[in-house]
């Protein structure tokens, strides 16, 4: 008589394998169901937040509400001043800021390269698109500490009411303050330390997509 | 049969996975600029180590040897996730700013070493308290190394500026190479003066 059990058979691995699988997996998407709501709320209500963050200046200004107030409840505010649009030709989210019953602002979805993978960003334009309001950057995969640091405010900042052309049409170029120097003017960008393939695909990412933004935008005016 | 104090004391220090044993040392390099991060990824650490510890343990009669490490591996994944989900959930902040590293502690050579070493040839609550023995053993070098990088590199500790506009921040201390030189130096002080290794 064989002494084998059901454990030496070669089944039993297999068989086992496969049980613990099921029962991971199966612990792994319960608890993913049971958040899930959670986290793609979050991650709608942050999204909203940071379309009025931008915008929140030149609403502030036509309406006359005060920037606090319009931030205290972003929901609210969103809902009231915020409208999804859709632009001919371009293929990109556009929200626009709407302010009795005028559009003062736009806000594009734009995305682009980064060191080691894709980056998305939201980029606040005035309502000719010849001014650069704001950018937030919500999604990326730099190294953390180095290139991620490319959502930090100071660096952020830099972006803050900048003049894309100039009088003539010609388009300003963004540039690096070289080491050691001040920016001479606004589109003199301070780098991040360490992580200047990150900064420069910043760069052109904002440089790519307003130069598309814009010929659509020239497209439909003619 | 050990003491469970002595079996936390023993693979938090005497042992530690990372001035002992020298593993884990990726993520030491990788995530110690800023205090915070460190401390988060610590935790997280010590909730897998602990809780796969427990798992492998519980299970280590009915485990094939063929197939030990596939299912050590899928049990570590599945807690570094429930870790993953629960920060996105409800740590919405703090899962942002660690990106993808939360999920590469599936990758982190501490986890599968204890499981090898302790876990499958020791009883549950044994491998719990010796995997929280490790996670804080590693947590514990982590907290230092970014205490040292985010002091000399942003001037701040758990992001609150401590030096003064004087301070002139030392880039590479925000860069990976100064957690290869803290972390030899770290090594090197407690060899010498713990462990008495002559030089």
């Amino acid at each position: 008589m064989s002494d084998k059990t059901f454990k030496d058979s070669p089944m039993y691995p297999v068989l086992f394998m496969l049980a613990t699988c099921v029962i991971f997996v199966g612990v792994l998407a319960v608890m993913f169901r049971s958040s899930e709501a959670k986290i793609e709320a979050y991650k709608q209500n942050a999204y909203q937040g940071m379309i009025l963050g931008l915008l929140a200046n030149s609403i502030s200004e036509a309406s006359g509400e005060s920037k606090d107030d319009l931030l205290r409840e972003p929901q609210v505010s969103y809902t009231n001043y915020i409208k999804e649009i859709k632009l001919p030709g371009l293929d990109r989210k556009v929200f626009a800021a709407v302010v009795n019953d005028s559009t003062i602002a736009y806000c594009f979805d734009i995305g682009g390269k980064g060191l080691w993978g894709t980056m998305r960003a939201l980029a606040a334009l005035s309502l000719d698109c010849k001014t650069l309001l704001g950018i937030v950057i919500y999604e990326q995969m730099e190294t953390p500490g180095l290139g991620a640091r490319i959502g930090e405010e100071w660096f952020l900042a830099q972006f803050r009411n900048v003049t894309l052309y100039q009088p003539d049409g010609t388009a300003f170029e963004f540039s690096f303050i070289p080491e050691g120097q001040k920016a001479v003017d606004m589109h003199q960008i301070q780098q991040i330390t360490g992580a200047t393939i990150t900064s420069v695909s910043v760069l052109k990412m904002l440089r790519d997509e307003i130069n598309l933004i814009n010929t659509v935008n020239q497209q439909q005016a003619q | 049969m050990m003491k469970k104090t002595e079996i936390f004391v023993n693979s938090a220090f005497r042992e530690n996975s990372v001035w002992r044993q020298i593993l884990g040392i990726c993520s030491a390099l990788a995530v110690t600029n800023l205090m915070m991060n460190s401390l988060i990824m610590g935790l997280g650490v010590i909730f897998s180590l602990a809780l796969s510890g427990f798992t492998i343990s519980l299970i280590r009669y009915w485990t094939p040897r063929s197939v030990r490490m596939m299912v050590q591996t899928l049990i570590i994944a599945a807690y570094v996730i429930i870790v993953d989900i629960f920060l996105k959930a409800n740590l919405p902040e703090i899962s942002k700013q660690l990106g993808p590293y939360v999920g590469l502690i599936i990758t982190n050579c501490i986890l599968m070493g204890r499981a090898e070493a302790f876990a499958s040839q020791n009883n549950p609550i044994d491998s719990f308290v010796d995997g929280i023995g490790a996670g804080v053993g590693y947590s514990l070098v982590l907290l230092v190394i970014g205490f040292v990088r985010e002091l000399f590199g942003f001037g701040s500790i758990f992001g609150i500026k401590v030096m003064g506009d004087w301070w002139t921040n030392w880039s590479i201390m925000v860069m990976a190479p100064s957690a290869f030189f803290i972390l030899a130096m770290l090594i090197w002080i407690i060899n010498v003066k713990y462990y008495k290794v002559k030089v």
